[in-house]
């Protein structure tokens, strides 16, 4: 039977802490059963070689897994209900979510609610209940380190694609700053699981679907995000520029301007004043949010285009002058071009963004 | 000494019997208890004893007590009273096990089947 000093229990408890016991309750259990352990061996060696034999007992690592071992025990009940609701979630978002999409394809009412409901019930429930399952199974720093890069993409993925979805402006920042987290997240998770054997086989079929999960999205958010667009509006830069044109002639050509072309001015410059306006607003989240461009705007704004030059190419031909030409059907015509303009800004100014 | 696996799942059971004759034990104490009482025969590891300490604890089931010996503390574990009702179902299933262990090892004769 030996006593142990002050000191000895204080480097004894130092030691235990060092080894990676963070938990105060365990400390106190440890430290104690260590000291009864030493007061009560037959050993009559030295103080540190009777500790160095106690420790050698847990082995190495030990007392870190007896850590792991208590968290484990004490959150499995946690877990348990916790990984149930993610399921749950899981299971009911990923309905929403492609029925809300078949609904979207084939234009039957109530697509928006269903993937309002599904994308809400996947971030704001799914994601992070099975995170934080992630995040508490592991044990270590890196690995929660890996969680936490993995949910910040995940989330971002989710709204993005959402917005993306819904035409809201912002999608495109979201998605190039998932792929940011995502390009880090997936070789850290990677490495992670392909170190532990228990988890080596599951977190290289994971990995795989990761990546392509999250290549399809990038693919299938750059494609159409940029070159249809701005296609479209090329082809209605240049009809436009061709109305412009005609019309200025027509001014020209008039005898009687009066009014009406000072009316034209007015309104044109009121006109250039807005796009302008809108022009110096870069930051894409200024654009109005109920104001997205979609392929019906680009092909209702064609449309009114055409009519105006069919309208104008019928009034040439019937030889009626300027002045005789009802104003009133070119001002939506004008205001066409003035909303064609900022449709054209915007895009810029999200592909800016980009 | 038993394997290993034969020691776990009876684990929390002994654990929860010595608490009931006892009233409060330190970790340290059961473990030298149970090597006393089976003749060295079951050796509870530290790594075994205090995480089901702490998930009993968790569970309601002990309370822990807590004692300063010099610098250091002592945390007597001990039965809360739902955990003496859980302790005696426990022990009354351990019974019923050993029981039905002794039939299909030693041969007992059961019913006979024709």
């Amino acid at each position: 039977m030996r006593s142990l000093t002050d000191e000895q229990v204080d480097f004894i408890a130092e030691d235990i802490r060092n080894r990676g016991i963070s938990l105060k309750s365990l400390e106190d259990d440890l430290l104690d059963h260590i000291c009864c352990f030493i007061e009560q061996t037959d050993d009559q060696r030295p103080f540190e070689q009777v500790y160095l034999k106690a420790m050698e007992a847990f082995g190495h690592d030990g007392l870190q897994q007896i850590q792991d071992e208590t968290l484990f025990l004490i959150n499995q009940p946690y877990f348990n209900k916790m990984k149930k609701i993610a399921y749950i979630t899981g299971t009911f978002a990923s309905m929403a979510l492609v029925l809300g999409s078949l609904f979207k394809i084939q234009h039957w009412p109530g697509a928006n609610v269903l993937l309002i409901a599904g994308t809400l019930v996947l971030t704001f429930l799914f994601v992070p209940y099975f995170f934080y399952t992630q995040f508490k199974e592991q044990t270590e720093k890196k690995g929660r380190v890996v969680s936490i890069i993995g949910l910040i993409a995940a989330f971002l993925l989710c709204i993005g694609a959402f917005f993306k979805i819904m035409h809201w402006p912002g999608a495109a920042f979201m998605i190039v700053a998932f792929g940011f987290f995502f390009i880090i997240f997936l070789p850290l998770y990677m490495m992670n699981g392909l170190r532990n054997p228990a988890t080596r086989l599951s977190s290289i079929s994971n990995g795989f679907l990761f990546a392509c999960v999250g290549g399809f999205m990038m693919l299938l958010s750059f494609n159409s995000s940029s070159k249809n667009v701005m296609d479209s509006m090329t082809t209605i830069e240049n009809n436009n520029t061709a109305i412009v044109l005609q019309l200025s002639e027509q001014l020209k050509s008039s005898d009687t301007i009066g009014t009406s072309a000072a009316a034209i001015e007015k309104f044109k410059a009121a006109c250039d004043k807005a796009v302008e306006t809108y022009a110096s607003t870069k930051d894409p989240g200024a654009i109005p949010k109920n104001d997205p461009i979609t392929g019906e705007d680009l092909l209702a704004f064609n449309n009114q285009v055409s009519a105006a030059v069919n309208q104008l190419n019928a009034s040439l031909a019937s030889n009626v002058k300027w002045n005789k030409l009802e104003f009133t059907p070119l001002i939506p015509t004008v205001s066409a071009n003035l909303r064609f303009q900022i449709e054209q800004l915007k895009c810029k100014a999200i592909i800016n963004a980009m | 000494m038993y394997s290993n696996e034969l020691v776990r799942g009876t684990l929390k059971t002994i654990v929860l019997k010595l608490l009931k004759e006892e009233g409060k034990m330190y970790g340290y104490e059961i473990t030298q208890r149970v090597k006393e009482l089976t003749d060295g025969k079951i050796q509870i590891t530290e790594g075994a004893l205090y995480p089901t300490l702490h998930a009993l604890e968790a569970e309601g089931i002990v309370v822990t007590e807590t004692m300063h010996i010099g610098r250091r503390v002592r945390k007597y574990y001990k039965l809360t009273t739902e955990g003496r009702a859980n302790a005696k179902r426990k022990l009354s299933e351990m019974a019923d096990f050993l029981g039905t262990m002794r039939i299909l090892f030693e041969g007992t004769p059961g019913p006979q089947h024709a």
